[in-house]
């Protein structure tokens, strides 16, 4: 019998004391102690071309059968994206020179993405539209929704635009200029496919 | 006897109906089964290109880290004040190096297989904080996009703020002055010097 009324008193008290208990997340040590990640690392990347880019990211979700009425939300998305040739590795460029002629061969890496940067302030929620028997969205959601939007833009710039065309012909540009203020008449440059 | 077995029961209903309670607002407040962001997906939108500008910009340092940002708000409730808060972990890249578009023709001095030529001061290009590189650790209450994105902002001037004291500037510099030199060397000149205009200072 004792140990019935235990049982139960031990119940009860896991139930009452269950909602709090499960609630509290686990308090992270945040000191200011924190034991940041830093790395420096050098590079060799000549960015030649900068877009500034807008994209709308929207999200509908709709009622199923677990969720009652629907919620909806925009974004207005605005970042710049740089690319250009990557000179840091190592073999990435060749220079073949006829000292003779004053000609110049410069074999470069193909063009690609070098940075996409964007920035917080500049992303705004423009619309939110949520029914009453929904949620608002929360911040890891709405976090969730951007990172969609981010892959989207890293998909799409190149599939959808020339940025990749643009900035091998302002490569071809910079180097010709360069090449032909240090004296050479003949300039060749040419890109490693990518 | 039969008051106790009525009490074990009463408390067992009780028991479980606090549980079944708990549960509900667990999933009310912090969605424990993940039912309300299950297959939000975003649709699909075209990509505007506003602007394309040509640049000349020599990146040779870029400096990573991960930091943590938080904010705390106070509500005021009818009986009890809330006590919100946010915390972010943030990973951050800052790009540096040389504005090559600011060198002429008149920067280059060239001797036989001697080239010299001045580079402008380094700077920073660019901090970088996309979406895919922050994670929302804690979330207590209820944060605004533009409450967030201030927040970032500080995590942003951080990141910056600890790339200058970690001496980026110096690395763009060392590092800027070496693929370079190496660069003007397949060009076929034996000596090259490069100096670069003051001592760098963002």
């Amino acid at each position: 019998m004792k140990t019935l009324l235990r049982t139960a008193v031990a119940l009860s008290l896991v139930g009452l004391t269950s909602c709090d208990m499960l609630s509290k997340k686990d308090e992270p040590s945040l000191t200011d102690n924190f034991n940041q990640k830093i790395q420096s690392v050098s590079s060799a990347e000549l960015g030649s071309v900068e877009c500034k880019i807008c994209k709308v990211i929207k999200a509908d979700d709709k009622a199923e059968w677990y969720k009652f009425g629907d919620r909806k939300i925009l974004f207005e998305c605005r970042g710049t994206v740089k690319a250009g040739v990557d000179l840091g590795e190592s073999n990435s460029y060749k220079a073949d020179i006829n000292e003779e002629e004053k000609s110049i061969t410069l074999t470069l890496p193909a063009a690609k993405i070098l940075a996409i940067n964007l920035s917080p302030e500049n992303t705004k929620m423009v619309y939110e539209k949520v029914s009453k028997t929904r949620f608002d969205f929360n911040a890891v959601e709405r976090t969730e929704l951007l990172r969609q939007g981010e892959a989207a833009i890293k998909h799409d710039i190149t599939k959808e635009t020339d940025i990749l065309k643009e900035a091998e012909k302002n490569t071809t540009s910079f180097f010709t200029a360069m090449l032909s203020q240090l004296g050479f008449k003949q300039i060749t440059i040419k890109y490693k496919e990518g | 006897m039969k008051f106790t077995l009525k009490l074990i029961k009463w408390l067992f209903i009780l028991a479980v109906i606090v549980g079944v309670a708990g549960v509900a607002y667990l999933q009310y407040t912090q969605d424990i089964f993940g039912l309300n962001n299950k297959g939000l997906v975003i649709d699909k939108t075209h990509l505007v290109v506003e602007e394309t500008k040509k640049i000349s910009e020599f990146t040779s340092a870029h400096f990573y880290e991960e930091t943590i940002v938080k904010d705390e708000r106070t509500d005021k409730g009818l009986i009890f004040n809330s006590k919100n808060e946010i915390v972010i972990i943030a990973k951050g890249n800052v790009r540096a190096g040389f504005d090559l578009s600011k060198l002429t023709e008149t920067d280059y001095k060239i001797n036989g297989d001697t080239i010299s030529f001045k580079l402008p001061e380094p700077q920073i290009f660019d901090v970088i904080v996309n979406p895919s590189n922050y994670d929302i650790f804690v979330e207590d209450g209820k944060w605004s996009h533009d409450e967030i994105a201030k927040v970032l902002g500080k995590a942003q001037a951080q990141i910056k703020d600890d790339a200058l004291k970690n001496d980026i500037l110096g690395l763009a510099k060392k590092s800027g002055i070496s693929k370079l030199t190496e660069l003007y060397k397949s060009f076929g000149f034996s000596v090259v010097n490069i100096e670069v205009d003051s001592t760098p200072a963002e």
